[in-house]
């Protein structure tokens, strides 16, 4: 990326302590500017040099763990993957920094994600073999693996569940993540809980809630099509009740 | 397959979606498009409707249309809860709304159809 010719960044971040604060404000920091900063670098340079009290996640730095989700410059994006420069270049002229919406704030930019992981955790997320164990592994083959390979990409960073406007309204709602991940075990070669995994996701707090309005595709930053596995849900569900499944 | 449900609302909502396109299709083509644009009369239609075609093309659209709507309508209400009392007494309430309105429409149809 072409070098920005400037000194200083105007940061402006989201301060809420539910504990001590009465109403949320916006703090304004002008940081020095650097070539190759991220957003997640500037945090730290408040953090750091100038307020020491500020609350963000963070881990991998590479975009891998998804602690870092963040709504910044009103697009869902992880911050240690979102140069400042690129944010820049998209016509802001400042950096505005505030936590994923619709999730209830901890401190900062730190939401409450346990609803988030109760629904990952409901769908149970790991493989469920009926066979014997093999020698040494279950194999799959490349198409088989194809299937998969978009929605092993998922980090968990829960910018999907934010932005889904089914997910604010109901609360029982498993959300898009949830049943993404449940498609992807659906479709794995190697998993033999398929029909229970449709049963899960089939009803009203689960398939049928999603209107298609693909505000967590847009909002993935790994570019995931949550709302397209959603819609295989379904469509396998209707299948299964065709076929007689129990 | 333990915990699915409202299987088949969901798939009658995507059968009246097709169903709506094909005779929404038709019905437009035949209002605006067929024919001398000549302005039509009661009497006009009531002879269009005596037509087997007709009668199923229109009693069709009134049946598509109203469980579509309805559906959309329960999809909302269950946006905000799912419990299932509520589940239930939503969907009885809306079948019997949605009763009533097509017998009020087909009789509607009957009394042109029989001019
Ligand atoms: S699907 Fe995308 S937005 Fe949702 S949790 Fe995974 S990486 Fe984040
Ligand atoms: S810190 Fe891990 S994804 Fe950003």
């Amino acid at each position: 990326m072409a070098k920005l010719d400037i000194e200083r960044i105007r940061l402006k971040v989201y301060r809420f302590d539910p504990e001590t604060d009465r109403e949320a404000r916006i703090d304004t920091h002008d940081v020095p500017y650097v070539d190759g900063m991220t957003v997640l670098d500037a945090l730290f340079h408040v953090l750091e040099k100038i307020d020491g009290s500020l609350a963000f996640r963070f881990s991998c730095r590479e975009g891998i763990c998804g602690a870092c989700a963040m709504f910044i410059n009103g697009s869902y994006r992880l911050a240690c993957e979102t140069q400042v420069a690129r944010v820049l270049r998209e016509g802001h002229r400042e950096l505005h920094v505030m936590p994923l919406p619709h999730l209830p704030v901890i401190k900062d930019l730190v939401v409450d994600m346990t609803r988030f992981w109760q629904n990952y955790e409901a769908i149970a997320p790991w493989i469920v073999t009926r066979t014997a164990d093999p020698e040494k592994e279950r194999l799959q083959s490349p198409a088989q693996r194809k299937l998969i390979d978009e929605y092993v990409g998922c980090i968990l960073c829960g910018s999907c569940f934010s932005s889904c406007p089914s997910v604010w309204t109901g609360r029982e709602y498993l959300g898009p993540n949830a049943m993404m991940k449940t498609y992807r075990w659906v479709v794995d070669s190697r998993d033999d809980a398929a029909v229970e995994r449709l049963g899960r996701a089939g009803n009203e707090k689960g398939a049928w809630r999603c209107h298609t309005i693909f505000n967590c595709t847009e909002a993935c930053p790994k570019k995931i099509n949550q709302t397209s596995a959603i819609q295989g849900l379904k469509r396998r569900t209707v299948a299964a009740m065709l076929r007689g499944a129990r | 397959m333990r915990g699915a449900r409202g299987v088949w609302g969901w798939l009658l909502q995507r059968v009246t979606a097709v169903g709506l396109a094909v005779v929404l299709t038709v019905h437009l083509y035949v209002l605006h498009f067929a024919g001398e644009h000549a302005v039509l009369t009661v009497a006009d239609v009531s002879v269009r409707l005596r037509t087997l075609t007709f009668i199923l093309v229109d009693f069709g659209l009134l049946a598509f249309a109203l469980y579509h709507g309805l559906y959309g309508l329960r999809s909302v209400i269950l946006d905000y809860t799912t419990r299932e009392s509520t589940v239930r007494a939503v969907t009885v309430g809306l079948w019997a709304l949605g009763s009533i309105a097509f017998v009020y429409g087909a009789l509607a149809l009957l009394l042109l159809i029989k001019g």
